[in-house]
Order: C-alpha cells, then sequence, then structure tokens
C-alpha cells in the first residue's frame, strides 16, 4: 500500500480505495478479516483514527462489516451490480466532460482526441 | 463511533497572578494518542501537572477510566494504572541506572527490570560506550535523562501516559523512535490504551495523532479528531489582486505582493467563489498555527 502525505486525497480515502481496489479484485475474499485498525495504523505509521475513518468508509460503502469484538471482514461482494455502478460513475464524468466541451465550443472530433490523448498517457 | 473516555475533567480551574486556567469540559478519548499544542504559557504543563496529580490545588473534578477520581487517584493501586513523564528530573543526580531501576521495582508493581534493560538499550541510554548501569543521572544529557524516563515508564504496565514534551530533548531519530514506541504501546493496548502528550514539535508528531487539544491563554480554543480538523479547516492559495477580499474570508491570511496564503474554514468556502484559488488539505501544524494565531490576537 502506498500513502502520499501531500495528494490532495485524505490519507483515510487513498487506504480505503486501495483496499476497495483489493478486494474488487479478489485479492481479498469473502469473510477474509482486514488488518486490525491498530495493527494497520502501526505499519503504516499513521494514526488509528486515520485507520478507522478509512475502514467506515468501507464499511459505508457496504464492502465490509464490522463483527463486535473482531475487526472487519469482506462481505461478499455482487461482481454484476458493482461493475454497474462503475458504469454508471463514468457515464456521468463522460456526460459532464460532453457538457464542459459544449460550453467551450469544442467539436466531437477535440473531444474525442482529447480522451485518446489521455488514455494514451494512462499507460 | 462510539467513544469512551480515560479522563474527563469539568470545571478545572487553577489561578496564579496573571494567569488562569480555567477548562469547563474536557475529555482525551480512550485508546487513542492525544496531543496538547499551544505557545509557551498556554497552560499545557499546568493542565498535565494537575492531570497526572502533581499539582493537587486546582478545582474542578476529574475522572479517570470513569472508574474513580482524583481523591482516589492517589491510592496506590491506581498510581500503577497511568505514567508520567515531564521536563522536572525527578532522579536525584547521584543515582546510577541500577539505583533508578531498583527504585522504580519498589514504587510500581508493575514495573518490569528485563523490559526496562531492553528498552534503555533499544533507546541508547548508553550511547555508544556499550552497557553500563553503574553511569549516574547527572552525567547525562537532557536528552539522554529523557530515554531514561520514558524506558522506565513504559516498562511499567500502565493504561494511560501522561507525557509533557516527550519529543523537545530527543533527536530527530529518537523522536521517529518515540513515535514507534507510542503506536506499539497504544496497538499492544488493542483499545484500552490510551497516551496524552504536550508538543511542540507537531510536525515530528502529527502521524501518531488522532486527537489534538490546542489550548491558549489557559483555555482549550479547539479541539477534534485530527481526520475532521482537516476537514473543517482548508488551505488556500490565491493571487495577488483579490488578497483584500480574501481577507474578509478566510480565518487567517499571509499576503505579499505575489500573492495570499491562508487557512479558510470549510464552510466559508463557497464565498471565495470567483476566486482563482487552490486548495489543500493543511498539515495538523499548519491548523495548529492558525488556530493559535487566530485565538491569540483575539486575546490581547
Amino acid at each position: 500500500m502506498r500513502i502520499l502525505q501531500n495528494s490532495g486525497v485524505p490519507i483515510y480515502q487513498q487506504i480505503a480505495e486501495q483496499m476497495k481496489a483489493d478486494i474488487l479484485a479478489g485479492k481479498m475474499k469473502q469473510g477474509d478479516y482486514l488488518p486490525s485498525i491498530r495493527s494497520l495504523a502501526k505499519e503504516l505509521k499513521i494514526s488509528v483514527i486515520t485507520t478507522m475513518k478509512a475502514y467506515e468508509l468501507l464499511e459505508a460503502e457496504g464492502l465490509v462489516t464490522a463483527a463486535q469484538g473482531k475487526g472487519f471482514y469482506v462481505n461478499a461482494q455482487d461482481s454484476e451490480m458493482l461493475r454497474e455502478q462503475h458504469l454508471r460513475k463514468v457515464e456521468d464524468a463522460l456526460q459532464e466532460a460532453i457538457a464542459a466541451a459544449k460550453i467551450a465550443g469544442i467539436s466531437e472530433a477535440e473531444l474525442k482526441q482529447t480522451l485518446e490523448a489521455l488514455l494514451s498517457m494512462e499507460e | 463511533m462510539s467513544l469512551e473516555y480515560v479522563i474527563k475533567g469539568e470545571n478545572i480551574e487553577k489561578k496564579f497572578k496573571g494567569f488562569t486556567l480555567a477548562i469547563p469540559e474536557f475529555k482525551i478519548p480512550k485508546g487513542f494518542a492525544t496531543a496538547l499544542i499551544g505557545e509557551n504559557g498556554a497552560g499545557k504543563s499546568t493542565l498535565m501537572n494537575i492531570l497526572a496529580g502533581i499539582r493537587l490545588d486546582a478545582k474542578g473534578t476529574i475522572r479517570y477510566f470513569d472508574e474513580y477520581d482524583q481523591v482516589e487517584r492517589e491510592n496506590a493501586n491506581q498510581k500503577e494504572r497511568i505514567g508520567y513523564v515531564g521536563p522536572g528530573h525527578y532522579y536525584l543526580p547521584h543515582w546510577t541506572v541500577k539505583q533508578v531501576e531498583e527504585v522504580s521495582g519498589i514504587m510500581f508493581e508493575g514495573f518490569h527490570k528485563d523490559k526496562f534493560e531492553s528498552l534503555c538499550q533499544e533507546l541508547a541510554v548508553y550511547g555508544t560506550g556499550g552497557f553500563d548501569k553503574a553511569k549516574k543521572v547527572s552525567s547525562f544529557s537532557d536528552g539522554t535523562k529523557m530515554k531514561l524516563m520514558l524506558a522506565n515508564v513504559l516498562a511499567r504496565d500502565t493504561e494511560a501516559l501522561i507525557l509533557d514534551e516527550p519529543a523537545s530533548p530527543l533527536d530527530p531519530l529518537m523522536r521517529e523512535k518515540l513515535c514507534e514506541m507510542i503506536q506499539s504501546y497504544i496497538e499492544e493496548g488493542n483499545g484500552e490504551r490510551s497516551v496524552f502528550f504536550s508538543t511542540h514539535n507537531v510536525s515530528d508528531m502529527e502521524n501518531i495523532t488522532d486527537y489534538a487539544i490546542i489550548m491558549e491563554h489557559g483555555k482549550i480554543v479547539e479541539e477534534g479528531f485530527v481526520v475532521d480538523l482537516k476537514e473543517k479547516y482548508i488551505l488556500v492559495k490565491g493571487d495577488a489582486e483579490d488578497k483584500a477580499k480574501a481577507k474578509e474570508v478566510l480565518y487567517t491570511m499571509t499576503a505579499n505582493n505575489y500573492g495570499f496564503e491562508g487557512i479558510c474554514l470549510a464552510e466559508n468556502l463557497d464565498k471565495l467563489a470567483g476566486m482563482n484559488i487552490t486548495k489543500e488539505i493543511p498539515s495538523l501544524y499548519q491548523i495548529s498555527v492558525a488556530v493559535m494565531k487566530a485565538n491569540s490576537m483575539m486575546g490581547r
């Protein structure tokens, strides 16, 4: 796990996102326990409250469940539904981009070019 | 998140000539590391001394572990539960390390000699000179005296630590070690151990700080979990042309001919709409400085 101090993304969110990726990729399976809040804090040299908040975020998204006194375990993932959710997010973001392009008078071709350029930069 | 508190205080008050410590309500969450931050003379040590039982002449009530109050605190079995380290040198100068170890063994049932010895090694109390328990306390530097006190308190079975400026006399490497030790202490406690420390070295201690209490003029002016404070205060930077307008909105601000920089309360952020600004998450250090600045200007 990599934590960036000055990325502009709160550290608890970085942890939650990386754990979420692990869960969705199947690296952490249904019923697996997450590391304890305090041991993860110690390992990553961050405060306890930060890991606690990260786990709360995962819990709120329904990815994990808190078991009284035993920590957090990974829930069964409905992969079809999760894919659907992500697709919705992608569509929303693209809609926003299209709207912004219209306002600025950017042509369709230019917009497509921009997306392709960004995609190639990712690689 | 349901919270328990390791120490709770009500109406704590202590008057000195020209200075009054007055804290209507005071809480340290259980299972966390809490930092006490403030200017020199803000009343940090006075508060810690009252909580630790070094100063017994303050008004108010204090409850520990939600089990007992400050009168009962003076019982020997309760004294075992909280460890204290502070700037006062409470070992006699002519004592040797060996004698410190023996006296601690007599004073506290939960003191482990073997643990003390391994902690002394780990903290390099003996420096590079090898293991030498005949060394006198008077021959130690301030930093080494602090290390000896930390080894001593961590060798005890405790549920809470009150550390008054533990980082100040330590070098950067030892500060990191101190942070590791505080984290291990809390981790081993599995939610039952808490640490309360005061510090001017906010940056060095930031990564392990869960909860922060900021004091000014004998009062608590801000407190909260660091993750929440980092959402309440936002670091903004902007252009010089907007500085007059920004000054009316920002919590604290510094400006020069090229631009401005300051802390904005999240609730006021929309008042900066239309300005070309960048937003960043402030460090606890930046939040502390802003809170101290804002409150010391108001108070004077």
